[in-house]
């Protein structure tokens, strides 16, 4: 970074809320700071030019970052007008705040930094949260822990879809009996036999599943459509990196 | 290396004022030359005048017309372009994957650049300023039908030092295909297609754009 870039980093933030690309333990994160009088506690040391002084607005803090690790700035939104900008963009680092709190509370790992990590899918804190999940290694790395969790919750769904298709065939049954209709009775017991037999089926293909994406992959035919919960996560894991 | 004119001090056509105070030297960024030969003055106004005249003359101080001109003339005269790589949106039943991107970065001009991509009814609008030459990535491109392939966006190149600005429009494509580029008057041929090769999901072949139009007998575009 030359003398030119960290002045004008430094001024930037000075009227914007800004992104910073930068470099730290050999990942990259897009990170949102400032210098907005309004939003600081205190003044920015900026005397050691080998650094930059910037107000992280997640932690609520100044931080100084090697010049040499900072890749460049983001601002998104429109930048024509800024205090609309900088208030839109206070208002994302709002609900983000809210939602590293709440993850926080739930995930052991320091969600604040990897939150903001450039190779992490943030769906990916969610998917821990839903299925308790302390650290992201054991979902990226297919731990016990993870798998044993998710075929939990897994199990649990498919138990609760195979109520209700147990429960519809009930009362498909009991019509059919009050309508005097010997032939449909037998079908639905027939049908009904095959969702009896299905708990066996299921316990031996999640217990044959060796990954998260696996498990998210799966849902028996029979028990067809699986809830919509189950299956956003689908989409949400990538599996693809590694922490 | 640089691509700008000094404001102050020295100018030579050729290798006499010193590195970066050259106007062979800049225009061996758009055109094959070499900086120590000699080159009319008249030869260098009219190539100046077609290839980097106006957007390349932040200043205003090029004579657009008439056959005078001298060495001040081309004070802060600057060439600058532009690499970029795309990653198409995921071709899904209802492309709205909204995870194409667009990675950039300049080149030559004073190495301090500004990019902005902006969607023409969507409301994205997203500004990077890398680092000198590093590279700066828009995310989210794409989504709902509509704003997936075949939608433009407006693609503002900045040189900060020199405010010196050129704009391309830029589509995103869907799965293997359709990503591209076209020209404007500033940079790259009023109209003229580009398209990126090798197009997937993951980044693919660099195109690379200067500022004003190509001369044909010079560095590629595209």
């Amino acid at each position: 970074m030359t003398d030119n870039y960290r002045n004008k980093l430094i001024k930037k933030m000075g009227e914007a809320i800004v992104y910073i690309t930068y470099t730290a333990d050999g990942e990259e994160y897009d990170r949102p700071f400032t210098l907005l009088p309004d939003l600081i506690d205190g003044a920015p040391d900026n005397s050691n030019e080998q650094n930059v002084s910037c107000w992280d607005l997640i932690d609520d803090k100044f931080v100084s970052i090697n010049r040499d690790d900072v890749l460049g700035y983001t601002m998104v939104g429109n930048t024509d007008d800024l205090p609309a900008y900088n208030q839109q963009n206070l208002d994302l680092v709002k609900e983000d705040k809210k939602q590293i709190k709440e993850l926080g509370k739930v995930i052991d790992d320091n969600v604040s930094q990897l939150f903001y990590r450039d190779n992490i899918n943030r769906k990916e804190f969610f998917i821990m949260k839903r299925f308790g999940i302390k650290k992201l290694s054991h979902l990226h790395n297919n731990t016990k822990t993870a798998l044993t969790k998710i075929k939990n919750e897994w199990k649990k769904a498919l138990t609760a879809r195979k109520q209700e298709v147990t429960d519809l065939l009930n009362n498909e049954k009991a019509d059919a009996e009050k309508a005097g209709d010997d032939a449909m009775v037998k079908d639905l017991e027939t049908i009904e036999k095959t969702f009896t037999d299905i708990d066996v089926t299921v316990d031996k293909e999640l217990a044959e599943l060796k990954t998260v994406q696996e498990i998210f992959n799966y849902w028996p035919n029979l028990l067809l459509p699986p809830p919509k919960e189950l299956l956003s996560y689908k989409g949400a894991y990538t599996g693809k990196y590694n922490s | 290396m640089a691509g700008r004119i000094p404001t102050s001090g020295s100018i030579s056509i050729g290798d006499a004022a010193g590195s970066g105070r050259s106007l062979n030297e800049l225009r061996n960024i758009k055109r094959s030359t070499t900086t120590n030969s000699q080159m009319a003055m008249s030869t260098l106004r009219d190539w100046f005048r077609t290839y980097v005249d106006p957007t390349g003359d932040p200043s205003s101080n090029f004579p657009g017309a008439g056959n005078e001109i001298s060495f001040s003339d081309f004070r802060n005269m600057i060439i600058f372009g532009v690499q970029m790589e795309v990653a198409n949106e995921s071709d899904t039943v209802y492309d709205n994957s909204a995870n194409g991107q667009l990675r950039i970065n300049g080149i030559n001009g004073t190495e301090d650049f500004t990019f902005r991509l902006q969607g023409i009814t969507d409301g994205y609008d997203t500004t990077i300023t890398p680092s000198g030459t590093n590279d700066g990535t828009f995310t989210g491109l794409g989504g709902n039908a509509q704003y997936s392939t075949g939608y433009d966006y407006t693609l503002t190149c900045t040189d900060d030092t020199t405010s010196a600005a050129f704009t391309l429009t830029f589509q995103i494509g869907l799965g293997s295909s359709n990503a591209q580029i076209t020209g404007t008057t500033t940079a790259g041929g009023n109209g003229t297609v580009y398209t990126f090769g090798s197009q997937g999901t993951s980044f693919g072949d660099t195109m690379v754009i200067y500022i004003e139009e190509r001369d044909t007998s010079g560095t590629a575009y595209g």
